[in-house]
């Protein structure tokens, strides 16, 4: 029976699976958004899974394997369904309890069911699996669901009608999640001045890196914004950090949150701007862990700075970005061989945790902190002294120019890529012995933050490189 | 930059889609203005209608669009300060109805309007948008006899890659047939089949494809221009709502029925430029620009 399940890459026939244990387990979580749009006939079939496994406990009362690899499918159940699926898969577990069906021909379906779970699992999972890695979370309180959102607001004539494709604005996406997110955290790092290399050589590792690409992988994968839109978001990320720089140069400290947080406005706007298909800002506030007040805010100001004008030079940039990305993705598909020795941990160092990685528990406990902190704009007060990180030091540390490597598939020049405008002479800050993964998490000491004239810098809150 | 105490709310003017028009008098210029006022949600953020109809007609300064001035964004309100216009070419025409017969406008006045729309429209498509809600409502007019296309909520950018554009766009009765049947990869052509629609209206004082739902509307639409085929309309049959078992017509005789309507008669070019205009096959349809040069313009762009 259990060697039928072999497909799950951590499942050991007869032992724990690993990703049993929360619904919020980032790798579950990933795989349940590639299995949203099969998620009707996905449900269907977990159904009929749960089904069978009810009947098999019945037949088999003291099997255990079986039991391990659904708790795959009733962890992905359990998130995308929400505690309504749950309960109606209890339900049908007491009627199922009821039902009597022949053996032989259970263990028929049970057979073809498990075929197609086999399938369909291939199917919906083009990224790299990692079962194994531990959760990272998300980055704010309420961390996103990754669900695809529903589309509550439709550019309509009146009698309108509602084309609800996939719940997210693409039903077939032009292009693949993974890189596409790389592309994304890759120019995002660029408006501001910075590289994902020089974060990570600061950070000596790329766990904020990681973060936020798959934080940016959780957003795309909940809106399914179509590439041009992604583009024209990238485009306007670097018009208004080019703007705000002239006005404060504050924005360029290219601290992490400051980073994610508006590259998530930029998708918020070019999907206002670009799309038929647009959502609230508090469908945004879900996908993107962002307080709605908070998207709010900084849309306003967004809009308020490039003086509403989106379409200003009718994104003469798009080729740009579209050959950008291609040969982004040629990139790394076909990487040039790494030509930097290499050390303890080089070769997977973008694939798998650091080795100090913290424990999901001790994550969830980072990542949930205070749900208060977006109350105000605070955009502008937790990276507000760069003198005070201004002590340089070498970055080229071993460690760090492997992080290098492996994140960009070789030691390559960055500029290559890059739309935005050139990134700075890399400088570099310490990072006060605080774990990348703090830099998401915000308490509410913040709010002491704002409203003191200078700020009681915590490292805890400091930004990376805060020099320029 | 203004601020809302710069101007004096007046009466309201009407209700949009997803706002309402006041008119406003500018206390320092004295000059009348219209103000359309967007409440703001907290949860939706600011409209995509108001993000696109701003950040579009920032870019488009022309006689035959509506001059937006001046944006003013608060916590709760957003307000648009637009040119001020006398009226819309729909309540235009209805002051014209005598007891219950619609009346058509006199043919030189449809002549200057279209020219206008057709300047308007081409203006717009040559910066690379698409208004997609041209209709008498839409398009204001002041006693000059000015015509300027206003409300650009539904409008699009394009040009760059689309991929989502809708096929619920434009209101039913000036929407094009290709769309109709579900077409999500139209261009400029979608608002000149409304400019058709749109002419023979100020013709007739009536509109010429008043459908209830898509499905009608499209047959309205067969009556009179024929039901297409492969042959008249190469492709037709891949459109996602296309029905082998429509209602096979013939194309009527677009004179004969709008004739009924007019008191002046109804010369060729005149129907020939209609013709242009609501050729069912979008890419057979005249552009904006083409339409400037049909010989029934004559008189305005040779005599500038």
């Amino acid at each position: 029976m259990a060697s039928t399940f072999m497909y799950y890459p951590g499942h050991v026939p007869g032992g724990p699976v690993v990703d049993t244990c929360a619904a919020a387990n980032a790798a579950a979580a990933f795989h349940q958004q590639q299995q949203q749009q099969h998620q009707q006939s996905h449900l269907q079939q977990m159904e009929t899974h749960h089904r069978h496994h009810q009947q098999q406990q019945q037949q088999q009362p003291y099997t255990a394997a079986p039991a391990a690899p659904y708790g795959y499918y009733q962890n992905g159940l359990a998130a995308a369904q929400g505690m309504a699926a749950v309960q109606q898969q209890q339900q049908q577990q007491q009627q199922q309890q009821q039902q009597q069906q022949a053996a032989v021909y259970y263990n028929q379906q049970q057979h073809q069911h498990q075929q197609q779970a086999v399938a369909h699992h291939r199917r919906t999972s083009s990224f790299r699996q990692q079962p194994t890695l531990p959760s990272l979370g998300m980055f704010y309180p309420g961390a996103p669901l990754p669900t695809v959102l529903p589309l509550p607001v439709q550019q309509e004539p009146p009698a309108p009608k509602e084309e609800y494709v996939n719940g997210g604005v693409n039903q077939f996406l032009d292009y693949d999640l993974d890189l596409m997110s790389e592309f994304v955290v890759k120019n995002s790092y660029n408006a501001f001045g910075t590289d994902a290399g020089a974060v990570i050589r600061e950070a000596g590792s790329n766990q904020t890196v990681d973060l936020f690409t798959k934080g940016v992988f959780s957003v795309l994968s909940a809106t399914r914004l179509p590439a041009v839109t992604i583009f024209m978001a990238l485009d306007l990320l670097s018009k208004y950090v080019a703007k705000t720089h002239a006005a404060s140069g504050s924005i360029r400290s290219g601290c992490v949150n400051v980073v994610y947080q508006n590259t998530m406005v930029a998708f918020v706007l070019a999907n206002k701007f670009n799309d038929d298909k647009t959502f609230t800002n508090k469908s945004w506030s879900q996908a993107t862990g962002m307080d709605v007040l908070c998207i709010n805010n900084f849309e306003r100001e967004w809009l308020d700075v490039l003086e509403w004008r989106l379409f200003a030079d009718k994104f003469v940039l798009y080729d740009k970005y579209a050959h950008g990305f291609e040969a982004f993705c040629q990139e790394k598909r076909c990487p040039s061989p790494p030509n930097v020795l290499p050390t303890p941990h080089s070769t997977d160092n973008y694939l798998s945790p650091p080795s100090d990685c913290q424990t999901p528990v001790h994550l969830h406990a980072n990542v949930y902190s205070s749900p208060g902190y977006l109350e105000k704009d605070t955009s502008d007060f937790y990276y507000g002294q760069p003198d005070v990180f201004s002590s340089p030091m070498s970055q080229f540390t071993p460690n760090s120019a492997a992080a290098y490597s492996t994140t960009s598939g070789g030691p390559m020049n960055y500029s290559f890529y890059n739309l935005g405008p050139p990134p700075p002479p890399a400088a570099v800050q310490p990072l006060m012995g605080v774990p990348p993964a703090q830099m998401w998490n915000l308490d509410e000491r913040l709010g002491n933050f704002a409203s003191s004239n200078y700020p009681g810098f915590d490292g805890n809150y400091c930004c990376y490189s805060a020099v320029y | 930059m203004s601020s809302f105490s710069q101007f004096k709310q007046l009466e309201k003017l009407g209700n949009g889609t997803y706002a309402t028009v006041y008119k406003g008098l500018n206390k320092t210029t004295g000059v009348y203005v219209a103000l359309k006022e967007v409440k703001l949600d907290s949860e939706e953020g600011t409209p995509s209608t108001a993000i696109r109809e701003i950040s579009l007609m920032k870019e488009l300064k022309h006689d035959n669009v509506v001059r937006l001035y001046d944006v003013i964004h608060t916590e709760n309100k957003l307000t648009l300060v637009f040119e001020y216009m006398d009226n819309d070419l729909k309540k235009y025409m209805d002051s014209r109805i005598v007891g219950n017969n619609p009346q058509g406008l006199e043919l030189n006045l449809v002549k200057y309007f279209q020219w206008q729309l057709m300047e308007g429209a081409a203006f717009c498509h040559e910066n690379k948008i698409l208004h997609r809600d041209l209709k008498p409502q839409n398009l204001l007019i002041n006693n000059r006899g000015q015509l300027k296309l206003g409300d650009f909520g539904l409008a699009r950018a394009f040009g760059i890659p689309v991929n989502t554009f809708s096929s619920e766009v434009v209101t039913l009765w000036y929407r094009a047939p290709d769309v109709l049947m579900g077409s999500r990869t139209y261009s400029t052509s979608i608002d000149m089949w409304s400019c058709g629609c749109i002419l023979a209206e100020m013709v007739t004082g009536k509109p010429l494809f008043p459908g209830t739902n898509d499905e009608e509307q499209l047959r309205l639409i067969f009556d009179v221009m024929g039901t297409p085929n492969e042959s008249t309309w190469p492709g037709v049959s891949s459109f996602p709502k296309f029905n082998p078992t429509f209602p096979q017509k013939l194309p009527k005789d677009l004179r004969s029925i709008l004739q009924i309507y007019s008191k002046e008669p109804l010369d060729d070019t005149l129907i020939d430029l209609l013709h242009g205009l609501l050729q069912l096959n979008p890419d057979m349809r005249l552009s904006a620009k083409q339409a400037l040069h049909h010989p029934w313009f004559a008189e305005y762009y040779q005599h500038p």
